[in-house]
């Protein structure tokens, strides 16, 4: 750390090297596989570089670059939305609105025996904030009160939200947990 | 908690990660040679508290110096740290400090 920090990157490599599945895992989850969570994935690093002199190192470092990966997810699924908002004649909007959303990534069309992919595409059809909650609590295993503190809201919320999105994911991925397949 | 939510806990444990494709540390790293370094972006905070104790040494150096020929100067100390000229009533009736431009055309 100490190393990257003084500009080698080499060392810096490292560390992109080990923590590439910890920001795949969140960015993935939030935004599905493709070019944009490639992009995603790697603004997260330049952004850590460029802030490693400022990095004291008091928290852990998966869970800093989480939270800069989380929040880049974020963005970009609100650059999605009013994107998707400039087309699409929203009536549903407020807080009745339902915790499912429709597929507009083409999930809808994953082979339903690719467990792998149903299961993420399911996730992706969360709400973004059920779907964090769901991506570092149950997916990244971060604890309650991590996974709190880096979407900037009180554990009971994590809990309430991760309550409803296991709701919502039951019968969406209900021929998979029942089969108990691989 | 059911054995349906805990196999769904495992479900998603097991199958909801995802690896970027292969080559991904490469791409990112071609980004970071791309990033702009000015010398101001490369300074460490070590760096910044070398040239600030530096810094520092230099102004009391300049302070001691300037002090030591006030008394000749007829300046207080501040003045002489300053590096200010001695304030007497010759100094602000000056026509031609005050009025430089004008003094000159009179002339």
């Amino acid at each position: 750390m100490r190393q990257a920090r003084d500009g080698d990157e080499r060392a810096f490599r490292e560390i992109v090297e080990t923590y590439e599945g910890a920001v795949a895992a969140t960015v993935i989850g939030m935004l599905g596989p493709g070019g944009t969570a490639d992009d995603v994935g790697q603004e997260v690093f330049v952004r850590f570089w460029r802030s490693l002199g400022n990095f004291r190192g008091d928290a852990a470092l998966k869970t800093y670059l989480t939270r800069i990966a989380i929040n880049l997810s974020l963005n970009e699924l609100k650059r999605r939305k009013r994107f998707l908002d400039r087309f699409i004649s929203r009536d549903r909007e407020g807080d009745d609105a339902p915790l499912i959303e429709p597929a507009t990534d083409g999930t809808a069309t994953v082979d339903r025996r690719d467990t792998r992919a149903s299961v993420q595409a399911a996730v992706r059809r969360l709400k973004p904030e059920h779907r964090a909650v769901v991506v570092l609590r149950m997916i990244e295993g971060h604890d309650t009160n991590t996974t709190a503190e880096m979407l900037d809201v009180r554990p009971g919320t994590v809990m309430s939200r991760l309550s409803r999105a296991m709701q919502a994911l039951k019968p969406l991925l209900a021929d998979h947990v029942e089969k108990g397949d691989d | 908690m059911t054995e349906h939510d805990l196999q769904l806990e495992q479900l998603l444990r097991d199958k909801g990660r995802s690896n970027f494709g292969p080559g991904f540390a490469d791409r990112v790293m071609r980004r970071v040679e791309e990033e702009p370094v000015g010398w101001i972006d490369s300074l460490t905070l070590p760096d910044f508290v070398r040239f600030a104790a530096a810094a520092l040494v230099l102004a009391v150096a300049l302070a001691v110096f300037s002090l030591s020929g006030s008394s000749e100067r007829s300046q207080t100390a501040l003045e002489a740290v300053l590096g200010l000229d001695p304030v007497t009533a010759t100094s602000i009736y000056d026509a031609q400090a005050l009025m430089p431009a004008a003094s000159e055309s009179a002339s």
